[in-house]
């Protein structure tokens, strides 16, 4: 990881404790995986890890989650068949706090590589509607490789821009926005994010985050809720794309997030206190900010 | 241009799949057909409550392509057929590796040539082409694991 000035400046600002982020940052990924209730169980999954000694440990705020404490090969025959799908612990808790169920019509709707809409598939059952939407065509690709590996049989991938989705006539229950970022929060497995980091890019994310967020909103139904969520630390592509909403949409409101097992910090600004930051040195995570708001009946 | 499979339609795909892989199918979802004026077309298993009204790239899992005739099962096809399948093979846990390597296994005993399911235990790992004594991979690149093995 080299020095990035521009990072440096604005991280300490940030966190009166920027040398412990640094040094969370810096540790090697923690390796998890979530096993695929569509397909297989946490008691075959389990068995397999005993079976080839790999240690293991449950992940508090997940319950098909567990930490692999080994550098054991993860790409075996069980992960080509989908009983387990490799994630980062704290990339699970978005899709558990928006909470579907297997009635509900879900958006994802900016999805690839899949590893919410698969876990929220499993979250509905494989029932309901799940739509998983991706702008990327080669990411589609990804995403519909993961579709289908999951056995997530009540996904629709969509590949459109996500800004003016609305335009659909779908109402949507739930909408989970992970916005593209300046993933700073995945840089203890992609040491690069630091090195890319500018204020210059943030400020472009940020943009593009606050039309992205306007359209997810836009495809709830009244009384729907929307989870927004991104990989990274700036005010700018977090709380500010939160208060942009708010400010805008007159309906909307900042509901609590709640995930029991997780040390989360409060968001940076009055109107986003209900909201959350992760951090890495409080869990051994990625970087994880979450808001959930809702549109008023 | 993706089609609901008619009643009619999905039960002579299940008449089909008995007869090919000796399995009696019980499946709840809805089959959707794709590419239908092709010489082989794409069968696809959707769970969802209904179908959302958005242009869609890929609706639920792919089941099963059909190609003169003869049914294709994706891997999570087989998982659905080869419970009941009679026409399936028994591997080991070793060869099970091989197959989901992308390698061919040679198997004891001279087999009735076709494809068959592939079994470990409880694993259905999907479909291999029986050829004498070799099972020939049929494991799509995507599905494969990375890790090297001798070939066996
Ligand atoms: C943080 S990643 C999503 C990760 C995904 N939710 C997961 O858990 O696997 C953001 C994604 O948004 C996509 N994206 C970027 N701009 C977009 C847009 N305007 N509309 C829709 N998707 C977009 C990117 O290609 C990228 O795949």
């Amino acid at each position: 990881m080299g020095i990035n000035r521009e990072f440096e400046e604005y991280h300490r600002r940030l966190y009166p404790d920027y040398d412990k982020f640094m040094s969370a940052l810096r540790k090697p990924q923690k390796m998890s995986i979530r096993v695929n209730t569509l397909k297989s169980s946490k008691e075959i999954v389990e068995s397999f890890l005993k079976r080839n000694n790999v240690p293991y440990s449950v992940i508090p705020w997940c319950p098909d989650g567990l930490w692999i404490d080994s550098d054991y090969e993860l790409d075996t025959a069980e992960h080509q068949l989908g009983y387990y799908y490799i994630q980062n612990s704290s990339s699970m808790i978005p899709s558990i706090v928006l909470a579907p169920e297997p009635s509900d019509r879900v958006l994802d709707l900016c999805a690839a590589p899949g590893s919410k809409t698969t876990h929220l598939a499993q979250l509905m059952g494989n029932r309901g509607v799940l739509v998983a939407n991706e702008a990327s065509f080669v990411r589609v690709r990804a995403l519909v490789i993961n579709v289908q590996k999951a056995g997530a049989s009540n996904v629709t991938v969509t590949r459109r821009d996500g800004i003016g989705y609305e335009k659909y006539p779908q109402r949507f229950d739930k909408v989970l926005l992970d916005a593209p970022c300046s993933d700073v929060g995945t840089a203890r497995k992609n040491p690069g994010a630091i090195d890319r980091w500018t204020m210059d890019r943030v400020k472009k994310l940020s943009n593009l985050q606050k039309k992205l967020i306007t359209s997810a909103y836009n495809c709830l139904i009244p009384g729907g809720v929307l989870v927004y969520s991104t990989c990274t630390t700036s005010r700018e592509e977090n709380e500010d794309v939160v208060e942009h909403l708010l400010d805008e949409e007159k309906d909307a409101r900042i509901l609590d997030v709640e995930i029991p097992g997780v040390k989360t910090r409060c968001g940076l600004t009055e109107k986003t206190r209900n909201s959350v930051r992760i951090m890495p040195q409080d869990n051994d995570t990625e970087s994880y900010y979450i808001a959930k708001i809702q549109k008023e009946k | 241009m993706i089609r609901k499979l008619k009643k009619e339609d999905a039960e002579e795909l299940f008449a089909e799949i008995d007869g090919q892989y000796g399995s009696k199918l019980v499946l709840e979802g809805m089959f959707l057909s794709k590419d239908e004026k092709r010489e082989s077309r794409k069968l696809f298993l959707y769970t969802g409550d209904a179908l959302p009204d958005v242009p869609a790239e890929w609706t639920g899992i792919h089941f099963c392509t059909i190609r003169d005739g003869v049914v294709f099962p994706s891997i999570e096809g087989a998982e659905a057929i080869g419970k009941t399948a009679s026409k399936a093979i028994e591997l080991s846990r070793e060869e099970a590796e091989y197959i989901m390597s992308g390698r061919d296994v040679v198997i004891g005993e001279e087999t009735q040539a076709g494809y068959y399911i592939l079994k470990a235990g409880d694993d259905i790992l999907g479909i291999g082409l029986v050829e004498g004594k070799k099972v020939i991979n049929q494991t799509p690149k995507s599905r494969r694991t990375r890790q090297q093995y001798r070939t066996i």
